[in-house]
């Protein structure tokens, strides 16, 4: 155990390798920020370049990638209300009003604080799990999925306090959103709408939120003015807001750790990625709070919950060191970097190479301690930029926002669904239906749709939901969920 | 008169003389520039890592300076890349590693006009592997044999969508050989799929073998029989379909490919610098230590094994054009 720990900090202390880290998470934190352009894309952009390294120093460089995006994508959510990366999406709802209230310097300490938190639990589970992936990935088929997502999706009821129905409202369409596309269980085109190719593989993620968070908000902007930072309010200083960040993670113990169970557990499952993570993580937050209702409004513990289930890719480095499956996109594309480099990943990987494990799990580390300390020392001077008039950001976050949309798949359609989707997003907020839920159901939709028809091939039996423990356990807890706020009301009731 | 038919016959031959003459020279000094090579799946995946390795050991075999450009061109499932190739200018500057068993059948349900390419007119350059099909169960699971699913009235088989390269080999091996079929679909791709067959979402399912030797040989998926024209090395006991009285061979074509119409002599400078690299120590040492099976191939070989594919499909057509018709 111990040698294999040897070569990999041996290697490390090469300045190559050292500056391989470093770039790493360098790219890992801008690629991070811009929307649209995401750590995948960095990825998929250096792998060919790796070809002439040792296997080991292509490791670091991808692990510093993966290790800080996380951060960087958070960065925007915070800032500007725009997810530099899916995963981060979830960071917005409550990372963007305390940056109004003037406490950027504050959310942003509280986000690194939270992630780093995250990448370490995940890192303890990592090393100290491996043995039990298996019996994880094992408990997870289908039908429990499906009643995992049905959990998060139950949120729904909750999550547009006082405005319960537009908040249905804009879920169901997010789900409409979501089935668009060939369908894997039947083979069908739905809603094509005689588009050649475009709409085949559905509405694309990265686009749809560049337009959904950041057009949207941009197109508020210019109406209303002004700067983000609410007028009159004063903003926090960096040295201070920071440290009280850092001060808040340890006030709400509880959602910290369920956050990073949460991105750990959904990191090992493969087919649910980080998107769904973290916003299952924040409805999990929202529903087992006593105040729900302050959720979105500037809540530190939807940021925690947001953001330490950002772990999902450590927890993903799991089974694909373990038995070679990849977990989450990002770590597909490791796995294809090893066989690029002459491993066949597969359930001998870890004993037989047990430094490029160790090398992931060190690299890791320096990534998050690269990210926070260069990325919140960044991040505070964009936080600048919130005092700005909205009219100086209006065009420049707008060309940004497009480009990367058009950069992902490089195609001009993409501009045009950010553009399509941004308007749309703007006219729901004006008419008060919520963001929130449009966006939970269009992520969670489409696998919970894929979930229960697997569920109901499998055995040809409806009933499978209740007759495996694990998933007749979730909806216990999905009723559980209901009832609590129905008894609480109760009890309150009969006492007056 | 005769004069002026001579006159404008010697007219008529001048194009192509000069043209000869061109080609002739360019003939000589090819390559002069380097060539592109084109993945149809994105960087990371098997395609991608086969082409790189073998482009970085042509380039020993090719005149100095001249380097082997991997691009990946991506979408559709293979095919725009594979229409990239095929619409590219057939002078030797770009080929490509194509997935037959993954185009052919779309080209088959739809024709080669509308599929905008017709693989049975590309210039092949060689075979870099051919992945023999096999058709795997859970080691948990009760069925360890063929007389094991051929004993079975109902038999679910894990796919990750119709239309995939899985779903097409299903139905090849269920209807060719009589076992009773019924889907379970929508996973994401082998990735997904293997810990969904550990956890019994479905009895069997059918993949190119390599990806799955770690597996065999940890004895946590069985190899039930194999679609191979002979047995894989790693897979030594397990039998092939044709030792099961079946006369069918179902395997992952990555075949090299130039464009229809390149020269022939501009084909053959490519094949020799291909079968060369193949034979590289470096490369062979990629190819052993990644435990991936190299199965090369010249030019004719390449040929065959698409046009004896091609029947392959021909023959389960009806059932395959309806789906993939429709997508």
């Amino acid at each position: 155990m111990l040698d294999p720990l040897l070569v990999a900090a041996g290697a490390l202390l090469q300045p190559q390798n050292i500056l391989l880290i470093a770039g790493g998470s360098l790219m890992g934190l801008i690629f991070g920020l811009l929307p649209g352009l995401t750590s995948l894309a960095a990825m998929s952009i250096l792998l060919p370049f790796t070809i002439g390294l040792p296997p080991i120093s292509a490791m670091y460089l991808f692990i510093g990638i993966m290790g800080s995006a996380p951060f960087g994508g958070a960065v925007t959510s915070i800032l500007f209300n725009i997810p530099g990366e899916p995963t981060s999406a979830a960071s917005c709802f409550d990372g963007y009003p305390m940056t109004r209230r003037g406490e950027a310097a504050k959310a942003l300490g509280l986000a690194a604080a939270a992630a780093l938190f995250g990448a370490l639990f995940g890192l303890v589970v990592l090393i100290g799990l491996i043995p039990m992936v298996r019996a994880i990935v094992y408990a997870f088929g289908p039908p429990e999925f499906f009643m995992l997502l049905m959990f998060g999706l139950a949120t729904v009821a909750i999550a547009a306090p006082g405005n319960t129905l537009k908040g249905l409202v804009t879920a169901g369409l997010g789900i409409l959103l979501s089935v668009i596309g060939y369908d894997p269980i039947t083979g069908v085109l739905r809603f094509g709408f005689g588009s050649a190719n475009y709409l085949w593989d559905g509405i694309n993620l990265p686009a749809f939120f560049v337009g959904v968070f950041a057009v949207g908000e941009v197109i508020g902007y210019y109406v209303t003015g002004g700067t983000i930072m609410r007028a009159g309010v004063k903003m926090q200083g960096v040295w201070r807001g920071t440290i009280e960040g850092f001060r808040e993670l340890f006030r709400h113990v509880r959602v910290t750790i369920q956050g990073s169970v949460v991105g750990s557990i959904i990191g090992i499952l493969p087919g649910v990625g980080g998107t769904v993570s973290n916003f299952l993580s924040y409805t999990l937050a929202m529903q087992t709070s006593k105040h729900p209702e302050t959720f979105g409004k500037g809540n530190p513990e939807g940021l925690i919950a947001a953001m330490t289930a950002t772990n999902e890719d450590t927890g993903a480095l799991l089974p694909t060191v373990a038995f070679g499956i990849p977990g989450s996109a990002a770590t597909a594309l490791l796995l294809g970097a090893l066989t690029l480099h002459g491993f066949n990943p597969g359930p001998l990987f870890i004993t037989e190479h047990m430094d490029i494990v160790w090398a992931l799990i060190l690299g890791l580390l320096i990534a998050n301690v690269v990210a926070i300390t260069v990325g919140l020392a960044g991040a505070n001077m964009l936080a600048k930029l919130t005092t700005l008039d909205v009219k100086f950001l209006v065009p420049t976050i707008l060309a940004i926002s497009l480009l990367g949309a058009y950069a992902d798949r490089e195609n001009l359609w993409d501009v045009a669904l950010a553009i399509a989707s941004g308007v749309l997003a703007y006219g729901l907020t004006r008419f008060g239906f919520p963001i929130v839920t449009l966006v939970i159901g269009f992520v969670m939709g489409r696998i919970a749709e894929r979930a229960f028809s697997q569920s109901l091939q499998m055995e040809l039996d409806p009933l499978i939901f209740f007759k495996r423990p694990v998933s007749l356990a979730l909806f216990a807890m999905i009723v559980i969920v209901f009832l609590v706020p129905l008894v609480r009301r109760l009890m309150a009731r009969r006492r007056a | 008169m005769r004069k002026l038919r001579v006159a404008c016959a010697a007219f008529a031959a001048m194009p192509a003389l000069v043209l000869g003459l061109l080609t002739g020279e360019a003939r000589a000094a090819f390559p002069e520039k380097d060539i592109i090579w084109i993945v149809p799946y994105a960087a990371g995946g098997g395609f991608d890592a086969w082409s790189r390795q073998i482009g970085a050991a042509m380039q020993k075999y090719l005149p100095k300076g001249i380097t082997v450009q991997v691009r990946n061109v991506t979408g559709a499932g293979g095919r725009t890349g594979a229409i990239a190739l095929y619409r590219a200018k057939p002078d030797g500057y770009t080929i490509g590693l194509l997935d037959v068993a993954g185009l052919l059948p779309y080209q088959k349900a739809v024709s080669a006009d509308k599929a905008g390419y017709d693989l049975e007119k590309f210039v092949w350059v060689g075979r870099v592997a051919t992945e023999p099909w096999v058709v795997l169960a859970s080691a948990k699971s009760p069925i360890k044999t063929f007389a094991d699913l051929k004993a079975r009235k109902d038999l679910s088989w894990g796919i990750e969508g119709p239309g995939s390269t899985k779903w097409l080999f299903s139905i090849i091996e269920a209807r060719g050989m009589g076992l009773p079929m019924r889907f379970v679909s929508g996973y994401g791709g082998t990735g997904e799929m293997i810990p969904a067959s550990l956890r019994g979402d479905f009895d069997i399912w059918t993949n190119a073998g390599p990806a799955h030797i770690p597996y065999v040989k940890s004895g946590e998926l069985t190899a039930i029989f194999q679609l191979g024209a002979t047995r894989m090395a790693a897979f030594k006991d397990v039998p092939t379909a044709k030792e099961l009285g079946f006369d069918m061979v179902g395997e992952i074509l990555r075949l090299v490919a130039a464009p229809p119409g390149t020269p022939p002599d501009v084909v053959k400078t490519l094949e020799g610098a291909f079968l060369k690299a193949m034979n590289d120590p470096d490369f062979k040492a990629w190819v052993e230590k990644s435990q991936q099976e190299a199965n090369p191939g010249d030019q004719k070989a390449a040929t065959e094994a698409t046009a004896n594919f091609s029947r392959l499909i021909e023959k389960h057509m009806s059932e395959i054009g309806e789906v993939l018709r429709k997508q």
